[in-house]
């Protein structure tokens, strides 16, 4: 897990009157949409090299998931989705919205680390320059919206990493 | 005629039966690019922790690979796993820590 902070400056996202407020370029928006709908599809396309990322195999007990919890896996990712889609331009957005951006930058971001194959933080140094900005701008707008969500984060400095 | 007791249990299902009354345990997996305050945030909210409480488990999890994040039973084990999942974080059911 990272610590970095990434960048929070003008703070585009932030909560306003009961609210979160978003003030984020349109080229922001789309790459919001564009995770959405990466996301989306991959979870649809099991030919796809990240399809077994986002569809994990849950229970270590069980020779195989009960196809029950698939579904719920796939009806969760589904309504996530639809959520962005729906609300990625709007102005003001409720506290479920922004948890379900955050849900699904986090699937993007997972999408990502697949597809490049990211298992350490060597892999991670190794990135190459496109899927790096990619990657910090998805993260980006995610601490953005936790630190939006729940104000305490922005202030728990001292975690640290210590030694591993 | 000898009718079977319905209290008669074998050997077999006993063992069964007292694997059954083990909890189930939800484990978060270290990933290296999900930023530590997104952690702690989903785990406040999926499991309604407190800061200290979710920042601890994250930082088990970063340190030792993985870490235990709720014991129960075994469907909300695994709802909880969906939850963390379909927020970017790699869990996992299981029987052991």
């Amino acid at each position: 897990m990272r610590g970095d902070r990434g960048t929070v400056g003008a703070l585009p996202i932030r909560r306003a009157n009961g609210a979160i407020l978003v003030e984020l370029p349109r080229r922001a928006r789309r790459f919001l949409l564009n995770a959405a709908s990466a996301v989306q599809r991959c979870a649809q396309d099991p030919a796809s090299p990240a399809f077994g990322k986002l569809y994990s195999r849950l229970d270590e007990t069980a020779d195989v998931d009960d196809p029950l919890f698939r579904l719920e896996r796939q009806t969760a990712i589904d309504d996530l989705c639809t959520v962005v889609a729906e609300t990625a331009n709007e102005g003001r957005i409720s506290d479920t919205q922004a948890e379900a951006w955050l849900r699904v930058l986090g699937m993007a971001v997972l999408l990502v680390a697949a597809n490049a194959g990211i298992r350490t933080d060597d892999d991670l140094d190794r990135l190459d320059r496109r899927r790096t900005y990619v990657l910090d701008v998805l993260r980006s707008l995610q601490l953005l919206l936790a630190c939006s969500l729940d104000p305490a984060l922005g202030e728990a400095d001292e975690w640290g990493s210590g030694p591993d | 005629m000898a009718v079977a007791n319905p209290e008669t249990r074998s050997f077999d299902e006993t063992q069964d039966d007292d694997e059954l009354d083990l909890p189930y345990l939800v484990f978060l997996w270290n990933d290296p690019v999900t930023p530590m305050q997104v952690v702690v945030l989903v785990l406040k909210r999926v499991f309604g922790y407190d800061q200290e409480k979710a920042a601890e488990l994250m930082l088990v999890a970063h340190k030792k690979g993985k870490a235990v994040v709720w014991t129960g039973a075994r469907d909300p084990a695994v709802r909880y796993s969906i939850q963390l999942g379909t927020a970017g974080l790699q869990s996992t059911v299981g029987r052991e820590a």
